[in-house]
C-alpha cells in the first residue's frame, strides 16, 4: 500500500447514515473513498474515525450492474466505452467513531450525540493524523470494541498510524503492548493482528 | 529529625531507582504477589535473583521485603500450547511483559520509615501489605544499610547481602542473650563462620566464650581444607584476650603454640552423670550406666570411681551383689571404664589444680577460653566428658553468682557464650532433657550462660533445644529433615527452605533471628588476611569493654591482662 506521506486536508463526502457507533457516508467521486484504517474527521467541531469499510454499488439498488468488458483490451476501455457507468454507481464507506475533540480537548470516546446526515467528511493532514495516532487511547478504544472492528482493520490503523511516527519500530512496540493489554484474554486473536502488523 | 533538603534528595535518589514491577495480590503470611513489568522500563525475571531485596512504595509507609519465588505466568492459557508467533521478534517484543509476564513473590518483612536517614523511625516488624499496584524497586544501598545496621562495638559486620556492597551486621548485644545455632552440611563453612562469629563477641566484649575446640581449629592456626593455608586463630590475633587450655600438651608444643594452661581431670571430679551421658559411647546398657549412682552412694563422691577402677574379678562381682547391681552389668562398666577412660592422659586420680575453676577464674577475668583436644579431637568419648564436666562446674557456679547477685550481693556474672561442636551428641532429644547443654539451652539464659551449637545434623537435636535457639545461621544444608529442623518455629519458613537448598557450598549462609531484623542470605567476609587487617586498623578504636565495669575496674582487668 503505497502511502502519501503529504497529506492534506481533502473533503472526501458527506455523511449519509449514522447512529451511535459509526457513520455510514457517500464519496464525491467514484472509487475516491479514503484508505482503511485511515482517520476522517467528521463535521465541525470534528468527530474522529477510522474507515472500516468500503463498498462501491450501483446507486439504484434494484438495477444489478452487468459485466460489460467481454471484448475490451482493458479495464480502462470498459470506462471509456460505457461513459455512463459512473453516473450509476456510487463509493460508500463506513467510519468507526473514535472520539470528538470537545474545545482543544481530544477525547477518545464516543461523541454524546452522532454527527448528523450531510456532515462533511475530511481526510486528515499530516499533524492531525500524527495527533490522534500517537494517543494510545484512541486504539484502546478501538480494540475494545472487538465486535464490531476487523482484526484487519485494526492492523492497518498501526500499519497507517506508524508511516507517520518518528520512529515506526518504537510506535508498534508501544501500540502492539495497548493491544496486548486489551487483548490479555485472546493471544491467538493479538498473534493475528500483530502477525499484520509486522508484515 | 526534621525535613531537611538531604532527607529529600535522597528520598529522590530512592525513587530514581529501578522499578521492577507493581503489586498484584498475596497476603501479609503467604507474601505478596509482584508482575514484573509495567512502568517504562520492562524487567524481566532474569533481573531479580531470589534472597534479594526489593522495596515497595505502598500509600502510606514503604515496605522492605526479600524475594522469595521468582516464577513465569501468562495471561491467556492458550500461549503455553500454540506460542506462535512468537518468532517474530516485534511480537515477542510486545508480548514478553504483557501477555507473557514474569512474577516475583516477595515476603513483606519491615516496614522503613519515609524519609531515609530519619533516625527517629528505625525499621520496624510490619503488620500490614502495601495495597494493590504499589510500585516495586530494587533496594537501595541506604536501604539496606537502613536495615542492617552500621558496623560499631555493638554491631560486627558478618558479610555482604547477595550481589550487594552494604555490610550486614549482627547485632551483638541480641546475639549473645540467646543460644546460637551455626549448622551446614560438613564442608560448607561452618568453621569459618564460627571463627567470625568468636571474633566479634570478642571485639564486642558483650561475653566471654568457651570453645570445646575438637579439632583445635579456633585458639592457634588451623589449616583451610580447601585453599591448603593456615589461618590464623583468636590466640594469635588477639593475644592478650584469649586463654588456650589443652588436654594435649605435646600436641600443642608440635603445632608450635604454647597453652596458657594444661587441663588435669581427676577421679572424683566425674560423677554419674557424666557417665550416663557417655552411654551410647561407651556402648553401656541403661543398668550399667545407672550403677555409678550405686557406687558413688557406696563410695562417696570423691572415691567411688577410684575405688571401683581398683578392683578386679571377684572383687566386682561381690560388690554387685552388695548392690544389687546385674554382675555382667557392672563387669561391662568397670571393663568399659578402665579401658575406655584409662587411656586418657588428662585423667589421673588426683588432678594438681581444678581445671574447672581455672576456667572460671579466666572467664570471670573477662578471657576467652579456647579448650584444644589436641590427640583427643577424634574421641568423641573424651570430648563429650571434657564438656560436659566443665559446664556442668561452670552452670554450677554462675548459679551461685547470680543468686547472689540477685540476693544483692556482688555483680551479675560475666554472660558466657559456650561453643560446642558435634551438638547433636549432646543435645539429642535421648539425652537433652539430661545433660547439662539441655539445661542450659533451655533456661540458662536467666543465668546469664549461652550455647553457640555447631552441627551438620540439625534435624537430630531435640526439638524443644532447636526452639530455644535465637539466631541461626545456616550454610547449606540438603536433607529435608535438617532444612525442616533449622526452620522450626520461624514464621514464613515455607518461603525460606527454597533459599537453604540454593546456598552454594562456599561463604553464603542464610542468618536469621535476633541477631537481625529479618531473614538474610549473606556472602560472609573472608578470613584472611584483609580481616586480620581490617581488625588491627579496629583495634585502637575499640577496646575490649565489659558492661558495667568502672573504669578502675576495667584498668585493674587491664592491668591483669597485661602480666
Amino acid at each position: 500500500m503505497a502511502l502519501d506521506k503529504s497529506l492534506e486536508v481533502r473533503r472526501v463526502g458527506e455523511v449519509i447514515e449514522s447512529d451511535t457507533y459509526s457513520v455510514v457516508a457517500q464519496c464525491y467521486e467514484l472509487y475516491m473513498a479514503p484508505s482503511i484504517g485511515s482517520v476522517i474527521t467528521i463535521g465541525s467541531p470534528p468527530v474522529y474515525a477510522i474507515v472500516k469499510l468500503i463498498k462501491t454499488e450501483p446507486l439504484d439498488p434494484s438495477r444489478p450492474i452487468l459485466a460489460r468488458g467481454e471484448n475490451a483490451d482493458s479495464e480502462s476501455q470498459v470506462y471509456r466505452d460505457n461513459p455512463q457507468i459512473p453516473r450509476l454507481l456510487t463509493t460508500r464507506f463506513e467510519g468507526l467513531l473514535i472520539g470528538y475533540q470537545e474545545g482543544e480537548i481530544d477525547r477518545a470516546y464516543l461523541p454524546p450525540v452522532p454527527p448528523i446526515i450531510h456532515s462533511f467528511i475530511y481526510t486528515c493532514d499530516l499533524e492531525s493524523t500524527k495527533r490522534i495516532t500517537s494517543e494510545l487511547t484512541f486504539l484502546r478504544s478501538m480494540a475494545s470494541q472487538v465486535s464490531v472492528v476487523s482484526d484487519e482493520v485494526i492492523a492497518a490503523f498501526v500499519r497507517n498510524a506508524a508511516q507517520y511516527q518518528e520512529s515506526a519500530n518504537e510506535y508498534l512496540v508501544s501500540a502492539g503492548r495497548v493491544l496486548a493489554e486489551e487483548l490479555s484474554g485472546d493471544f491467538p486473536r493479538l498473534n493475528s493482528i500483530l502477525r499484520r502488523v509486522s508484515l | 529529625m526534621t525535613l531537611n533538603g538531604d532527607g529529600i534528595n535522597r528520598h529522590a535518589e530512592g525513587a530514581a531507582n529501578e522499578m521492577l514491577g507493581l503489586v498484584v495480590g498475596g497476603s501479609l503470611g503467604q507474601g505478596l504477589e509482584i508482575k514484573l513489568g509495567g512502568g517504562n522500563t520492562w524487567t524481566t525475571v532474569e533481573d531479580v535473583k531470589v534472597g534479594s531485596f526489593v522495596t515497595i512504595r505502598g500509600k502510606k509507609s514503604r515496605f522492605f521485603c526479600v524475594v522469595t519465588d521468582v516464577s513465569l505466568g501468562g495471561s491467556d492459557a492458550r500461549l503455553k500450547h500454540a506460542p506462535a508467533g512468537i518468532q517474530n521478534p516485534l511480537i515477542a517484543e510486545i508480548v514478553s511483559g504483557t501477555i507473557a509476564y514474569g512474577t516475583i513473590a516477595v515476603l513483606p518483612t519491615l516496614t522503613m520509615p519515609n524519609i531515609l536517614g530519619d533516625e527517629a523511625q528505625g525499621p520496624v516488624t510490619t503488620k500490614t501489605i502495601p495495597s494493590h499496584f504499589s510500585p516495586v524497586y530494587t533496594a537501595t544501598e541506604e536501604d539496606v544499610a537502613m536495615v542492617f545496621g552500621e558496623e560499631d562495638d555493638r554491631h560486627f559486620w558478618i558479610g555482604t547481602p547477595l550481589d550487594m556492597e552494604t555490610k550486614v551486621c549482627l547485632n551483638l548485644d541480641e546475639l549473645v542473650k540467646r543460644s546460637i545455632g551455626v549448622f551446614g552440611r560438613s564442608g560448607t563453612g561452618k568453621t569459618f563462620l564460627t571463627r567470625l562469629l568468636l571474633v566479634g563477641i570478642l571485639q564486642g566484649g558483650q561475653a566471654s566464650s568457651l570453645i570445646f575446640d575438637m579439632h583445635s581449629e579456633y585458639g592457634w592456626s588451623g589449616r583451610d581444607a580447601d585453599t591448603n593455608t593456615m589461618v590464623k586463630g583468636l590466640k594469635q590475633l588477639f593475644p592478650s584476650q584469649v586463654s588456650t587450655f589443652t588436654l594435649d600438651e605435646e600436641h600443642s608444643r608440635r603445632r608450635g603454640s604454647s597453652a596458657d594452661e594444661v587441663v588435669r581431670i581427676g577421679y572424683s571430679d566425674i560423677e554419674p552423670e557424666d557417665i550416663e551421658l557417655l552411654r551410647e559411647t561407651l556402648d553401656l546398657s541403661d543398668v550399667a550406666a545407672s550403677a555409678c549412682y550405686n557406687l558413688q552412694r557406696e563410695f562417696g563422691q570423691q572415691n567411688w570411681m577410684k575405688q571401683f577402677l581398683d578392683r578386679q574379678g571377684p572383687d566386682i562381682v561381690e560388690l554387685a551383689s552388695r548392690l544389687n547391681v546385674q554382675p555382667q552389668a557392672m563387669a561391662a562398666l568397670h571393663n568399659r571404664l578402665s579401658t575406655r577412660l584409662g587411656r586418657f592422659e588428662f585423667l589421673g586420680e588426683k588432678s594438681p589444680f581444678d581445671a574447672s575453676a581455672k576456667v572460671i577464674e579466666h572467664l570471670e577475668r573477662g578471657k576467652h577460653v579456647v579448650l584444644e583436644f589436641g590427640k583427643y579431637g577424634n574421641n568423641l568419648t573424651a570430648y563429650i566428658l571434657i564438656s560436659n564436666l566443665l559446664t556442668r562446674r561452670i552452670h554450677n557456679r554462675y548459679i551461685e553468682i547470680k543468686d547472689a547477685a540477685d540476693g544483692g550481693q556482688g555483680r551479675d556474672p560475666r554472660p558466657v557464650v559456650i561453643v560446642i561442636e558435634e551438638a547433636h551428641k549432646f543435645l539429642n532429644p535421648g539425652v537433652a532433657s539430661q545433660t547439662i547443654f539441655g539445661i542450659i539451652a533451655r533456661e540458662m539464659r536467666k543465668y546469664n550462660v549461652t550455647l553457640m551449637v555447631i552441627d551438620q545434623r540439625p534435624s537430630a537435636i531435640d526439638s524443644e533445644v532447636m526452639s530455644q535457639i535465637g539466631t541461626r545461621l545456616t550454610c547449606s544444608l540438603d536433607n529435608e529433615r535438617d532444612i525442616d529442623s533449622v526452620l522450626s518455629g520461624v514464621s514464613g519458613s515455607r518461603h525460606l527452605r527454597g533459599v537453604i537448598s540454593r546456598l552454594e557450598a562456599k561463604q553464603q549462609s542464610l542468618i536469621f533471628g535476633d541477631a537481625l531484623p529479618m531473614p538474610v542470605v549473606v556472602h560472609t567476609r573472608s578470613y584472611d588476611e584483609t580481616f586480620y587487617s581490617q581488625l588491627e586498623y579496629g583495634a585502637g578504636s575499640r577496646r575490649s569493654v565489659v558492661p558495667g565495669e568502672t573504669s578502675a575496674e576495667r584498668m585493674e582487668r587491664e592491668i591483669n591482662e597485661l602480666f
